[in-house]
């Protein structure tokens, strides 16, 4: 481990690790609620809140590796619909169904090498480049139903989102093989590490001989994939296709990955932060529902969270001087 | 030889033209080309395209649009960011209205609701500026906030029933034989003027191209950045709140569902118009020609028999058409 001066040693203070204090949180909740109401600790209940924020995760997660790159992708939510509409409209069509799944996800990946190609070849700022394909992707998604839901799939498909192993829907799983998975990668996978690098510094890595265009590149098409995948799960467990999903999405993938602590000054972000994220914001809406509170105060505690970890950030940072 | 000699004089003479305006200029200048083209394409096949009647139904649907794009732009300029308008919109609707409700005359709701504007932009001033944290961060969170407010504040249905007098502001207009031109539009106009003429020509106003092009050497030189920022995002929150009165005197009534996607759709605009999310460059003339474009592509859709479900496609290729034009002139200058 290579210490920079200034920086505060991370290893030694547990309270400034952004995961301990989201994982501390998750346990104060959890308790506070089966406290308060015995229903929380109901494995249906337990089942319902994990199952409910895999669209959540596998978005937020995607944005964390953009974020990483210091980049920012606001077109999560439209790829989302797009890919939902594209799947069920060939599914509908008697499409088989790894053909309809294999086009729908192509579809989203397309979409993210667009996005990259913008970013990282032509140099575009991320913000401008996924917003265009934010409209676009949303456009063409409603051309294609013309605002109307794309039902009738077969049930083959919506075994992928309705199915359970041991009564829990197989996308959970799926959702948790992709963290560890993408958490042993961060870790240890190359073009990843060099992610952190890229993302502090692009220039300087381009310097080192860092494939700065291809990683960012790949970054974005892995983002836009895992809304894709989110809108396989989405619309085989509704079992339906509608032109709507996603909506707003990004905003919130944005933000569960900052509560986690990426930052879009880039080179920071973590996996497990950000899936400790996610989930502690899906038990505060699940607790809000349970003690049949307003289920409209959830947008006012992710905002409320989002603003206590912009403190601590500030916090943390508080002997460095940026800008 | 000659070929060769020919060839650079022709080279220079091309240089000179992109050299001879501003990138400002040329940006604007080309979408303005752009608006009078589309506007002759679709006149040509939809001859009730230009006519009053028409074009004030353009002005009317963007107007919140316009309003909220003048303070968004000189946030831009500063290399800032405003998400929290689409909050603020509906926010200050539903608040001009429970506060007309409860019986406050409408001179003083309104003030308390542009008051109410300005704080939210000063606490997203005040959360960048402390925290250190980028203002799409600060923004976005007071947007999450705002959302939910307006929700708990209203029980998610609408607030209706304001006082008679209120209409003037977004229902009352001078009648212009066949439709009515709306006292709402003179407001926007002398904002935009206003703004606009401040921008160009005031020692303040400019210091926001100075921050949003070198924040270093505008901290350096004296200027207190992290203060002239809270009064650019106070004067975005007013804005957005003066769109919100505006809404809510148009429908006579406040609801939350007010203003969806409203921040990315304005900023769209603006940065066809030719800002830089980098800062340091931007003009009120050139976003709310964006707006008016934005508006057309709306507005000519809805008219034809092509599904209205394009408009999206073609703002958003727009957007990415209007970027890839401005690189490639910045780099032949360069």
């Amino acid at each position: 481990m290579i210490k920079f001066p200034g920086l505060p040693d991370k290893s030694k203070s547990l309270l400034n690790d952004r995961s301990v204090i989201l994982a501390l949180l998750i346990l104060v909740i959890s308790i506070a609620l089966s406290l308060l109401t015995p229903a929380f600790l109901s494995s249906r209940n337990l089942t319902f809140v994990v199952t409910g924020m895999t669209y959540d995760l596998l978005m937020a997660l995607g944005m964390t590796v953009v974020l990483l790159l210091w980049g920012i992708d606001l077109s999560v939510g439209s790829v989302l619909g797009l890919t939902a509409v594209v799947t069920t409209m060939l599914l509908q069509d008697g499409a088989a169904i790894p053909l309809a799944i294999g086009l729908g996800l192509g579809v989203s990946a397309l979409c993210g090498a667009i996005n990259g190609f913008f970013v990282a070849y032509l140099k575009i700022a991320p913000f401008i480049v996924t917003l265009g394909m934010m409209s676009v992707a949303r456009g063409i998604a409603t051309v294609l139903t013309s605002g109307y839901f794309v039902s009738g799939l077969p049930d083959a498909y919506k075994a992928i989102g309705q199915g359970r192993l041991f009564n829990v829907p197989y996308m959970v799983y799926i959702a948790l093989v992709a963290v560890v998975i993408l958490a042993l990668l961060l870790r240890n996978w190359r073009p990843l590490r060099e992610a952190f690098y890229i993302g502090t510094n692009p220039e300087a890595a381009r310097l080192t001989g860092i494939r700065v265009a291809m990683i960012t590149m790949g970054g974005y098409i892995f983002c836009s994939l895992m809304a894709g995948s989110a809108a396989i799960f989405m619309t085989s467990r509704l079992s339906m296709g509608f032109f709507q999903f996603g909506l707003g999405a990004e905003l919130k993938a944005i933000a569960a990955a900052v509560i986690g602590g990426a930052s879009l000054r880039g080179g920071t972000g973590s996996v497990i932060g950000t899936t400790l994220a996610v989930f502690l914001l899906a038990l505060i809406n699940n607790g809000f529902v349970l003690l049949k509170g307003s289920p409209n105060a959830q947008n006012v505690i992710m905002g409320g969270i989002l603003v206590v970890a912009i403190m601590i950030d500030a916090y943390r940072r508080r002997d460095r001087d940026e800008n | 030889m000659q070929d060769a000699q020919a060839l650079r004089a022709k080279q220079a003479a091309d240089a000179g033209l992109l050299r001879r305006f501003s990138l400002e200029t040329l940006q604007v200048g080309g979408l303005a080309l752009a608006i009078v083209v589309f506007a002759i394409i679709v006149q040509l096949n939809f001859p009730v395209f230009l006519s009053l009647p028409n074009i004030n139904v353009m002005f009317v649907n963007f107007l919140p649009e316009a309003i909220i794009a003048l303070g968004m732009t000189i946030v831009i300029i500063t290399a800032g960011i405003d998400l929290s308008v689409a909050g603020i919109y509906p926010f200050s609707a539903i608040v001009v209205g429970l506060l007309m409700l409860a019986g406050l005359p409408i001179p003083v709701a309104i003030l308390l609701t542009l008051a109410a504007g300005a704080v939210v932009g000063a606490v997203n001033a005040f959360i960048s500026n402390k925290f250190r944290v980028h203002p799409f961060i600060a923004t976005l969170a007071i947007l999450l906030i705002l959302r939910g407010v307006n929700i708990i504040i209203t029980g998610g249905s609408p607030v209706s029933g304001f006082p008679e007098g209120f209409a003037i502001f977004g229902q009352a207009g001078i009648d212009m034989g066949g439709f009515t031109l709306r006292y709402s539009v003179f407001i926007w106009l002398g904002l935009a003027l206003l703004t606009g003429y401040l921008l160009r020509h005031h020692r303040f106003w400019r210091l926001s191209y100075f921050i949003g092009g070198n924040r270093r050497s505008a901290r350096m030189s004296g200027i207190n950045v992290e203060r002239y920022l809270v009064f650019v995002y106070m004067l975005s929150g007013t804005l957005a709140a003066v769109a919100g009165i505006i809404v809510a005197s148009q429908f006579n009534a406040a609801n939350n569902s007010y203003g969806q996607n409203l921040e990315l759709r304005v900023i769209t605009a603006v940065v066809i118009g030719g800002a830089d999310l980098n800062g340091g460059a931007g003009s009120i003339l050139g976003s709310m020609l964006g707006v008016l474009f934005i508006a057309m592509i709306y507005n000519a859709f809805a008219m034809s028999g092509i599904s209205t479900y394009w408009q999206d496609v073609v703002v958003g290729a727009m957007l990415l058409a209007s970027i890839l034009l401005g690189e490639a002139l910045k780099r032949r200058r360069a």
